[in-house]
């Protein structure tokens, strides 16, 4: 612990009281409008803030992004973040927080008439530089959990998305609802082709309904679905092609003839029932 | 060469043949075998399908995670072989990697039909 690290430990205890209850002030103001966090939190927080923010700069250098104490700043700020995160706030509230209790802290120090104009100096540029590194720590905690977040609902998105349906035995329902891409491809001939194997299918109904536009990519990869599947052994059916696709692949010169197709699920139903040699019987109750 | 073919006159090639029902049966090959050295298997198999009078022939592919053009390629020729003598050949077992291979990089049709199991 060099000399600035100690002075600035001295100002702080010595104006812990003042500070903490500007601190608690302020973010009464931030953090109790939506309500992110209560009185009690709010105290708990800025006490426990200035408790680490003091054992950092016991430290041999405050700035070490390695050393226990930052990490444990950090980690602190990080849970923070999530706990306002998960309550509906932004990164700006807690953004907001830091610089004020940073603009405190500044204050504090330079209302200190004791102190020289260098050692003052030296404890504005610790502390500054200080702050620096932990909102930017924090950002970057905020951001992987975001990504995170965004991540988990996208794979939530594709799993549910291309839900594949057995409605009778060995006959599997597939909608593609929204645009087909490489990767959603990919994925939906991976989760199919399994189940084709698992479930022992043999006929799979591909709908297309809910497919908005074609381009020579899509209609590529529709075929390459409908190919792996022929090649698993099964069969597959390609249902709701609507009239405006169709006028498309014939314009892309898509041929579909040796692909079994059917205008509705319905009708493709209907096929794979026959296929199956089921005798389908319409009966009012 | 991993000998152990249910058939005579196969003994020596990393396949193994069975007569699975009347006019029906099996090739399961083994890890030995090389899709290059197509020429040196198809004569003795084809021999053996006009000798056991088949008309089916399940090619199983069970043991094959991924089928490469080289390997389809000595599929190809052995379908299209057993074809001009009028045994159909029918590739079971097909797994879902293998199946995904294929229909990245074929264009067309294979010459053989594909089933979930024997008798499908």
């Amino acid at each position: 612990m060099d000399r600035i690290n100690g002075l600035l430990i001295d100002a702080l205890k010595l104006r812990i009281g003042g500070i903490t209850d500007i601190i608690e002030q302020q973010a009464a103001r931030i953090f109790s409008d939506a309500p992110l966090l209560s009185a009690e939190e709010i105290t708990d927080y800025s006490l426990e803030f200035l408790e680490l923010l003091i054992v950092l700069l016991q430290s041999r250098d405050a700035l070490d992004e390695q050393q226990p104490a930052f990490k444990a700043l950090r980690q602190f700020l990080a849970s923070m973040a999530l706990q306002i995160q998960s309550r509906g706030g932004e990164m700006e509230e807690l953004v907001r927080y830091q610089q004020f209790i940073q603009s405190t802290l500044l204050e504090q120090i330079e209302s200190d008439s004791q102190a020289s104009f260098e050692d003052s100096r030296g404890m504005l540029m610790l502390l500054v530089k200080l702050f620096n590194e932990l909102s930017l720590a924090v950002f970057q905690t905020y951001l992987t959990e975001k990504e995170g977040t965004i991540r988990a609902q996208q794979e939530e998105l594709r799993q549910t998305s291309t839900p594949i349906v057995e409605i009778w035995d060995g006959v599997l329902t597939l909608p593609i609802i929204g645009s087909m891409d490489s990767a959603r491809t990919m994925l939906v001939m991976d989760k199919l082709l399994r189940r084709i194997e698992s479930d022992r299918a043999r006929t799979i109904i591909i709908d297309v309904t809910g497919v908005q536009s074609v381009d020579s990519q899509v209609s590529h990869h529709l075929i390459q679905v409908v190919r792996a599947v022929r090649l698993m052994g099964a069969e597959a059916i390609l249902t709701g092609i609507r009239a405006d696709i169709a006028r498309a692949l014939a314009s892309l010169n898509i041929d579909l003839g040796d692909v079994t197709t059917c205008a509705t699920m319905a009708e493709g139903l209907k096929f794979a029932f026959r296929r199956l040699g089921l005798d389908m019987q319409g009966r009012v109750a | 060469m991993i000998p152990g073919t249910s058939m005579p006159g196969l003994a020596d090639l990393p396949l193994h043949l069975t007569r699975i029902g009347t006019g029906d049966m099996l090739l399961e090959p083994r890890d030995g075998l090389d899709p290059d050295a197509a020429e040196d298997y198809l004569e003795p198999i084809l021999a053996c399908l006009r000798e056991q009078h088949v008309a089916r022939l399940y090619y199983d592919v069970q043991q094959l995670a991924v089928i490469d053009p080289v390997y389809y390629g000595w599929m190809a020729h052995l379908a299209r072989a057993c074809q001009a003598m009028g045994v159909r050949m029918v590739a079971v077992h097909v797994r879902p990697s293998a199946a995904f291979a294929m229909s990245r990089y074929l264009q067309a049709e294979p010459p053989f039909a594909t089933a979930l199991d024997v008798g499908g």
